[in-house]
């Protein structure tokens, strides 16, 4: 229960309080309810254009009318880019995160510096930087020239999509990485020792000591990447614009809502459509959230 | 013994390739920003030889990159120190129990990381108000939120013994008095960890300004870079200035900060 409050005045505590709930109320919770209501209508991104509701008219029409093949291709593209992109990340991050905590490496700070800077850097340098490495006549196609092959990297139909997963590891491997380092930190080193007394080879230690001891932090990064992967796109805008069969249902939901990208229709901007499709988004993410927290929870307990 | 040496070897050229791997689009865009355009096109990979550092001023003159540095700043210092002290004022009675509902309260921020985005009505709303293409409208959706800040602060408050609020009111102080005086600076570590999270989260983005804004005067550095790199009329290696232009004060500041800024994105990313 709350205590009675004998210290400070409580209309000042509630003045305080006012200004935070108010605009979280307006600016998030609001917003989120809305957008389930306005995937039931015909909303435009027009000022004062008027609307109606039309029932389940966006669903229907996202799941039967539009090209079948497309919102599957564009569903399945969306599951790859995060299995992949969280699967991949996290694998690497924790093979750099154990080789720099190795106990003779000298310049650990740089390094990891060094490897988690695109975070800082944001997503804007890190795609263009990108950009001008895959350029058509840059370093990249160089090398490949070497080999007799060419691509046209982010403008090709067949790797632009491999290319962009890879651009979202580069930029958010350091993320995971750090959070893996500090998990690996805080395990006490006599465990180690005592097991190297045993006679325990580096994979044994691995396995048995580090792995389990460093779950939360694994629960946390593959949580992270999987809710990122799922939601975020602009490495996809800023580098293809959604073209070349790289458009995710992240990307498409921006595209169809504000006209962004490279994709966007001419038929003007379809909020409600939109609403219903990031409708779908959310079921998707809230999927793998429970799927995901089922899984860890039960690892957990048998470790 | 020879094992070892040879397996410090191996880890060390991973190491070594990681770092060439992280480091060599910056160096190639700073490279290609100091070629004139005859000398990138004739050879986009050479090392440059004319050092043309005119570059910059020219990419510097043909958008109004000071005026995007000024805005950039002043949204990220704006959104940064409003949503911190907002949180602050929120989480302070929450640790305390000091008002009614609190608990459901929080609870409702904490749930609110994992409700559907609701840009698209948000979209509608400033519109409808007026905010869209403002600088109010679009600095209010950073300020809103924040449940990973709101659980760092409640906890650390809770760390924070309660007789402070007493001694504090008994010696006559207010409460506005004593958040700003005594429970903000005993937070300090809390504070510079979140609010680095923040400005790095405002400083970054480039959704919320392709959304929200157009008018070229209220454009953030990003926006600016994107606007400036999508236009055909200026050169690559004029993009290039432009892009080492932003990236350069973000460096320069990412080396001597480099622990503070990790340290405060772990805390948030590992508590939230």
């Amino acid at each position: 229960m709350h205590s009675t409050n004998t210290t400070f005045k409580k209309w000042a505590i509630y003045c305080g309080v006012l200004p935070a709930i108010l605009i979280y109320l307006i600016m998030n919770v609001g917003p989120s309810i809305a957008s389930f209501v306005f995937s039931f209508t015909d909303m435009s991104g027009l000022r004062g254009a008027s609307w109606k509701f039309i029932g389940l008219d966006n669903y229907k029409e996202y799941f039967f009318i539009q090209n079948y093949r497309d919102y599957i291709d564009v569903i399945k593209r969306t599951l790859v880019y995060a299995g992949v992109t969280t699967v991949v990340q996290n694998v690497i991050a924790l093979f750099v995160a154990v080789i720099l905590n190795s106990k003779f490496i000298k310049g650990r700070n740089l390094f990891r510096a060094i490897i988690f800077m695109p975070v800082v850097l944001g997503v804007v340098v890190t795609s263009l930087s990108w950009g001008l490495v895959f350029n058509t006549e840059g370093p990249i196609a160089k090398i490949l020239a070497i080999f007799g092959t060419s691509s046209n990297f982010f403008g090709d139909q067949k790797y632009a999509f491999m290319l962009i997963i890879f651009v979202q590891i580069w930029m958010y491997m350091g993320w995971s990485m750090v959070i893996f380092l500090a998990g690996l930190q805080s395990i006490p080193a006599d465990l180690y020792e005592a097991g190297e007394i045993d006679g325990t080879t580096w994979w044994q230690a691995f396995k048995n000591i580090t792995l389990p001891l460093l779950w939360p932090s694994v629960t946390v990064n593959v949580l992270m990447s999987i809710i990122g992967a799922l939601s975020s796109f602009q490495i996809i805008l800023l580098t293809t614009g959604g073209n070349f069969n790289t458009s995710t249902l992240g990307m498409n939901i921006y595209a169809q809502a504000f006209g962004i990208g490279k994709q966007a229709t001419v038929l003007g901007l379809r909020q409600g459509y939109a609403s219903a499709m990031s409708m779908v988004l959310f079921v998707i993410i809230l999927v793998f959230v429970l799927i995901f927290q089922y899984i860890m929870k039960k690892r957990e307990i048998e470790i | 013994m020879k094992k070892k040496s040879i397996g410090k070897i191996v880890i060390y050229l991973i190491i070594a390739v990681l770092v060439v791997i992280y480091l060599f689009p910056l160096f190639y865009v700073f490279n290609t920003s100091l070629k004139t355009d005859s000398e990138f096109i004739k050879n986009t990979t050479s090392i440059a030889k004319s050092f043309r550092f005119k570059n910059y001023i020219d990419a510097w003159n043909a958008a109004n990159f000071g005026n995007y540095v000024f805005n950039s700043l002043f949204y990220m210092i704006v959104c940064t120190s409003l949503s911190i002290i907002l949180a602050v004022f929120l989480a302070f009675p929450i640790a305390r129990n000091y008002f009614k509902y609190g608990n459901l309260i929080y609870a409702l921020f904490l749930a609110g990381m994992f409700l559907p985005d609701g840009t698209i009505p948000q979209f509608k709303m400033l519109l409808t108000l007026g905010l869209y293409d403002t600088r109010t409208g679009y600095m209010l959706g950073f300020i809103g939120g924040g449940g990973v800040t709101l659980f760092m602060f409640v906890s650390y408050i809770k760390g924070i013994p309660k007789e402070l609020d007493e001694a504090a009111s008994i010696d006559g102080c207010g409460y506005f008095t004593f958040i700003f005086k005594i429970l903000i600076p005993l937070m300090k570590p809390a504070i510079s960890s979140m609010a680095i999270l923040q400005a790095l989260n405002v400083w970054n983005d480039i959704l919320r300004a392709i959304i929200y804004l157009s008018k070229d005067a209220i454009l953030p550095m990003t926006r600016g870079l994107y606007v400036f790199t999508g236009s055909f009329n200026n050169t690559v290696t004029l993009q290039m200035a432009a892009l080492i232009i932003v990236a350069a004060p973000i460096v320069i500041l990412y080396i001597f900060l480099q622990n503070y800024i990790i340290d405060g994105t772990l805390s948030g990313g590992v508590k939230g």
